[in-house]
């Protein structure tokens, strides 16, 4: 039996095609900052993939694309920059379905002194512009918000959110973590108004432990890593050649069928959503759909307990999640569904299903028949409600 | 139980050797297992202990992972915090304040991993539940029966007491019928890494003192009188949930001629009774909350053929060795405990577990007033 991954927005897998490339380049890189012919080749091949990703990205040739050890980096990178110092002043803003790696760094740059805000969040229409007008101060150093949410797969309104940030404090530097938008929301980035955007490689079918900050050019850069001239000071360490190689080939697949790659995932993820409300009419859907990535449903069936369905389907290799995916393995309600107004049981009871670029019909209804039957046999054998 | 038939098992994974051991032979007999490790408590959140003293720690996860990934075993987390709030820690707080000394193992295996860890199993579709207990079950005509461990010494039989035939039926004990010895060396010869670890000690959820975490949960108790049984003022005490009767030391009181023991929690006068050694023994006591397991046992409770009179063994505390006891069931959860040989001092709110007269079989067991 094939394993089916319904869990993307954590790993997409490799795809057939970097697979290939990759065993054809060969895993064997030198150092792309020695000298010689072997550092040359590897030098090179970076570049090559800037080149790749900055074209599905829209990155002119005044920004800049400076490779990471993953997006948690590049967002704690991004953080930092109007943080400088041992005790530090200023606002910086943020959002309650933030990333962690957001969410925990504002908490740590909180205890040095800046002053934090967090903007609101709804189910329906994402990160709220209200909030986000009432709280940014005029004099506001970063605003830091999620493009789309990695749980929920809601795109939050960024164009508005950008205007509104810009109206009220116009010289602050805005930030976006854009690793879910990648491959599944047309993006530009020298369009979007934002001075810095995450991005992650394996989200995209690529090797894990290579993400990017993309830098507009009025960014007053500080590196969060020093101590070596790669990447032009902007981070320093030796270069992940084959991460980012793989980063590269993932961005020149999607590009290619960009479109149709869309379509095949919405067209995949509607049918699972009617499809499975068809079988089980207690289906409740945490989001509007028409708001959400075309790869994502976060979902609950009442009395299901999410472990537990994640389990059953493990068990006939069919991967999903109950949100972001965690070091420890220990399942904890959603940060992000609670704060979205889910009570305790809800997000307990909450599965995110997540598609692959490449997925198919026919995985879609291979994982429909195996949902609906591990429902059904859990419903059969407990009728106890969660938390009761 | 039929050890040819390929089963699907849900194995009790602590990260601790007993149950990687426990996992590792089912996997060698051939089952499918699936290894699963109960979050019960979240130690950063609820008490700022130190988590690498205890079981359930990350630490343990990142053992167990480790032993089930060298069995191919798939591994779980399963987070039963509420679960274990509400029927463990809430009862073992509520017990304490009441003047009583609760024992939270028992009350962990019967309503948590036999009732919760047996149900979640139910709903992965597997047939059996596992865990590293050294204690046996074995199959008889009436019904399943629930042996000591073969070596008396590591038996843990009396934890189990809350267990019901339906739950035995479904119940393996892998390592039940070896020395810990054994199971250690077992260990090492596959490579296990937890192989040397230490024994877990006490209570999993409490790594300092149990009056500070009761104080953490519940706030600080109420200061009251010590008494002795004459009702002579001899200090005072700093609540009594940090007292268990029959305990000497750490009462404070220097300079009597004779010892003095905790005789009685009298929590409707929030005092604390203080008596001579002798005073402790009781020759006999009653026992609420029963549960009944034996099938020797089980056909005379439903009939509710009471007053039932039998002899025993009865087990007062979990290394309490066992006294000759009879037992008279006066109604199916209640019954009275007399002492035929040598007595014992029993803590109210400490379990007291039935053996055969051979004590061999546990036959039920209960809560002592």
């Amino acid at each position: 039996m094939q394993t089916l991954n319904f869990d993307a927005n954590a790993a997409h897998g490799l795809t057939p095609f970097i697979r290939q490339e990759l065993e054809r380049i060969g895993f064997e890189h030198l150092n792309a900052n020695s000298i010689h012919r072997g550092g040359q080749r590897a030098r090179s091949l970076i570049e090559e993939a800037r080149v790749r990703i900055a074209s599905l990205l829209g990155v002119g040739p005044d920004s800049r694309i400076v490779f990471t050890s993953g997006a948690t980096e590049a967002n704690n990178t991004a953080l930092q920059i109007p943080f400088q110092g041992k005790t530090v002043n200023g606002q910086l803003v943020t959002s309650a379905v933030e990333h962690h790696s957001v969410l925990a760094y504002a908490e740590a740059l909180k205890l040095r002194g800046a002053s934090v805000s967090f903007v609101t969040a709804d189910r329906e229409q994402g990160i709220s512009q209200k909030s986000l007008l009432a709280l940014t101060a005029p004099d506001c150093r970063l605003v830091s918000l999620i493009w789309a949410c990695n749980e929920t797969g809601t795109i939050n309104p960024l164009n508005e959110l950008i205007s509104t940030i810009r109206l009220q404090a116009p010289h602050t530097l805005i930030h976006s973590d854009a690793v879910q938008v990648v491959g599944r929301l047309p993006l530009n980035f020298e369009r979007t108004g934002l001075d810095m955007m995450t991005v992650s490689g394996h989200k995209l079918g690529g090797l894990g432990g290579v993400g990017a900050l993309v830098i507009g050019r009025r960014v007053p850069f500080e590196p969060l890593l020093r101590g070596g001239s790669q990447e032009l000071y902007h981070r320093a360490g030796t270069e992940n050649v084959l991460g980012i190689v793989s980063f590269g080939l993932a961005a020149l697949e999607i590009e290619r069928n960009f479109a149709e790659r869309i379509i095949a995932m919405r067209t995949a993820r509607d049918f699972i959503f009617s499809a499975i409300a068809r079988e089980l009419p207690q289906l409740v859907v945490n989001t509007s759909l028409e708001r959400s990535l075309p790869n994502t449903l976060n979902m609950r069936i009442p009395g299901i307990r999410a472990d537990d369905l994640i389990v059953a389907l493990d068990r006939v290799q069919i991967l999903i999640s109950s949100g972001a995916a965690c070091a420890s393995g220990k399942p904890t309600p959603s940060h992000v569904l609670l704060a979205l107004g889910l009570n305790e049981d809800q997000a307990r009871e909450s599965v995110r299903i997540s598609l692959r670029g490449d997925c198919t019909l026919e995985q879609a209804q291979q994982f429909v028949t195996e949902f609906v039957a591990a429902v059904r046999w859990m419903q059969e054998t407990t009728k106890r409600v969660v938390g009761a | 139980m039929n050890n040819l038939a390929k089963r699907t098992i849900v194995c009790a994974m602590s990260g601790g050797v007993d149950s990687s051991v426990a996992a590792m032979l089912l996997a060698q007999e051939g089952h499918e297992v699936i290894g699963v490790s109960m979050q019960v408590w979240d130690y950063r959140k609820s008490g700022g202990c130190d988590s690498r003293k205890t079981c359930c720690s990350p630490d343990d996860f990142t053992d167990a992972r480790k032993v089930a990934a060298s069995f191919n075993i798939p591994y779980y987390v399963f987070d039963f915090e509420q679960t274990f709030r509400r029927e463990v820690i809430d009862r073992f707080v509520k017990t304490y304040q009441i003047g009583k000394t609760p024992n939270p193992c028992i009350d962990c295996n019967s309503k948590v991993k036999f009732r919760e860890l047996r149900d979640r199993a139910k709903s992965m579709r597997c047939d059996a539940v596992a865990t590293g207990h050294y204690a046996r079950v074995k199959k008889g005509e009436q019904g399943y029966h629930l042996l000591r461990g073969s070596y008396r010494e590591k038996d843990q039989s009396y934890f189990l007491y809350g267990a019901l035939q339906q739950e035995l039926a479904e119940t393996l004990f892998p390592v039940g019928h070896m020395t810990k010895d054994q199971v250690r060396e077992l260990a090492r010869s596959a490579g296990i890494g937890t192989a040397e670890k230490p024994e877990s000690q006490d209570i999993c959820f409490v790594s300092g003192t149990v009056t500070d975490f009761i104080e953490k949960l519940a706030g600080k108790g109420k200061s009251g009188q010590m008494l002795l049984k004459d009702g002579t003022v001899i200090g005072e005490h700093q609540g009594l949930y940090s007292y268990t009767v029959g305990q000497r030391r750490g009462i404070g009181i220097g300079g009597s001629t004779e010892p003095l023991y905790v005789l009685e929690l009298d929590s409707a006068r929030n005092a604390l009774i203080l008596g001579p050694k002798h005073e402790l023994e009781r020759v006999h006591f009653d026992v609420e909350e029963c549960n009944w397991v034996s099938p020797t046992i089980l056909p005379s409770i439903n009939a509710a053929a009471f007053p039932l009179v039998f002899n025993c063994i009865a087990q007062v505390r979990s290394r309490h060795l066992g006294s000759p006891a009879q037992v008279t069931v006066d109604q199916a959860g209640r019954c009275r405990v007399s002492f035929t040989g040598e007595s014992a001092t029993v803590s109210p709110g400490q379990a007291a577990v039935f053996y055969s007269e051979d004590n061999e079989e546990l036959l039920g067991g209960g809560r002592i007033i």
